[in-house]
């Protein structure tokens, strides 16, 4: 019962922690940097080798996020637990080390994946429901891809996340 | 917490598919809602901490310029005194002349409105301070100063609006080129906007302001869009098309006003 009752804390905590870090994306760094800090913090949680709070990230850091992004209500938490299955999936190939090479590599995936999975998703949706289709040049041709994943690359080595380590 | 993880997976997925294709339902709605009722009070925060500093920020940086500029404003001000007062004579005068005429004045209800959230770097989508609780609507009018659009109202909470912005792919306004009176398309490409649909024949000049015409009867008619930057005729293409500037940096804006 003790166990159970620390359990549901954490995630409570945890999601406090979410709402306050999606309110941070939103209100402050979205109108000077381009990086997604739930996308840091799921990479972060994979490596960590976190599962259960990497899908409660992807879930419910998704689902804020989509009350400020363009895309339709819950594409992005699908987006996110996609991309959560295929990084779990291949952590064992690409994630066994701290090695900066290695955070560097998975920073550079992550985002890739991420803005693929993103526009294939936004544009599926399109077609579905009728409109102008996204241009893929959005998604990757200009300097918030470039931005992002250095963004990402420099925050994932200063915290340098070490397999094995639970937070809960 | 290895148990949870694939139900917590499978619950989350049925969710997240579900908002999206029952995304007009009403249990959707107001799950929708109070997420975003939820998120404000963070955003409510934050965005006050970046607004004053941005304001610090500016302040820091033009320092140099306010001297000069506070003199330049004392002298100006002196000058505008003599201007409203011949303003206000003017007023009345026109007044006078509306009511003999039995012109009505248009009744715009205008509510200002302060930018709470926002998209990442690509300004598509804006969150604002003001809801359903106050009068906001779905398809209302953002503009900023001098009428020029924003964007519209696309999704409305209890105390925040969604905002799509004109640069949005899924934007579209009738627009014309207020001097050559050649009608179009303002499209919004992402991060860009172009004046798409001009009938072949017809070549609009640069610098040349490009408004909504109100002929799509759903963006009111005299917005300003921005202005041509750039014309673009092949032989191949049916219609011409041109690259629009736009008058305003949508990262720099705190704060706009919603029209009905």
């Amino acid at each position: 019962m003790k166990i159970y009752y620390k359990t549901i804390l954490g995630v409570a905590g945890f999601i406090a922690f979410l709402l306050a870090l999606v309110g941070f994306q939103s209100a402050f760094l979205n109108g000077f940097a381009s990086a997604n800090l739930i996308l840091i913090l799921l990479l972060f949680l994979i490596i960590r080798q976190n599962t259960f709070l990497a899908i409660l990230t992807a879930g419910i850091g998704g689902m804020l996020i989509d009350t400020f992004h363009f895309s339709v209500f819950g594409a992005t938490p699908l987006v996110f637990l996609i991309l959560t299955l295929v990084l779990s999936l291949v952590r064992k190939e690409i994630f066994l080390t701290s090695k900066m090479e290695l955070l560097a590599m998975a920073s550079i995936i992550t985002v890739s994946s991420f803005r693929l999975l993103g526009f294939l998703t936004d544009n599926g949706l399109i077609f579905l429901k009728g409109g102008n289709l996204e241009n893929l040049g959005f998604y990757f041709w200009n300097i918030g891809f470039l931005t992002e994943i250095v963004l990402t690359m420099g925050i994932l080595i200063i915290l340098n996340p070490k397999p094995n380590a639970k937070i809960i | 917490m290895n148990k949870l993880t694939p139900a917590a997976f499978f619950i989350l997925l049925l969710l997240s598919i579900s908002f999206i294709f029952f995304s007009q339902s009403a249990p959707v709605s107001l799950a929708k809602k109070l997420i975003i009722e939820t998120l404000r009070p963070f955003e409510m925060g934050i965005s006050t901490i970046r607004n004053n500093f941005m304001f610090w920020q500016n302040a820091v940086l033009s320092l140099r310029n306010i001297k000069k500029m506070n003199e330049s404003l004392i002298n100006e001000n002196l000058e505008l005194y003599g201007k409203v007062e011949k303003l206000s004579e003017l007023q009345k005068e026109n007044d006078i002349l509306r009511e003999q005429l039995n012109l009505s004045r248009q009744n715009i209800n205008v509510k200002s409105a302060g930018i709470i959230g926002r998209d990442f770097q690509n300004n598509r989508v804006f969150l604002v301070n003001k809801g359903s609780n106050d009068g906001v609507k779905n398809g209302m009018m953002v503009v900023v100063k001098e009428k020029i659009a924003v964007g519209k109202v696309v999704d409305t909470s209890y105390n925040t609006a969604k905002i799509q912005t004109i640069l949005d792919t899924q934007s579209r306004i009738a627009a014309i080129a207020i001097n050559s009176n050649i009608s179009g398309l303002a499209r919004g490409l992402g991060s860009d906007i172009i004046f798409d649909l001009i009938a072949k024949n017809k070549i609009p000049e640069i610098g040349e302001l490009i408004v909504s015409s109100g002929a799509d009867g759903i963006w009111r008619r005299g917005l300003i869009i921005g202005k041509i930057k750039e014309v673009k005729s092949e032989d191949s293409q049916v219609f011409n098309t041109a690259e629009i500037q736009m008058m305003i940096n949508f990262q720099e804006l705190i704060d706009v006003l919603i029209i009905e």
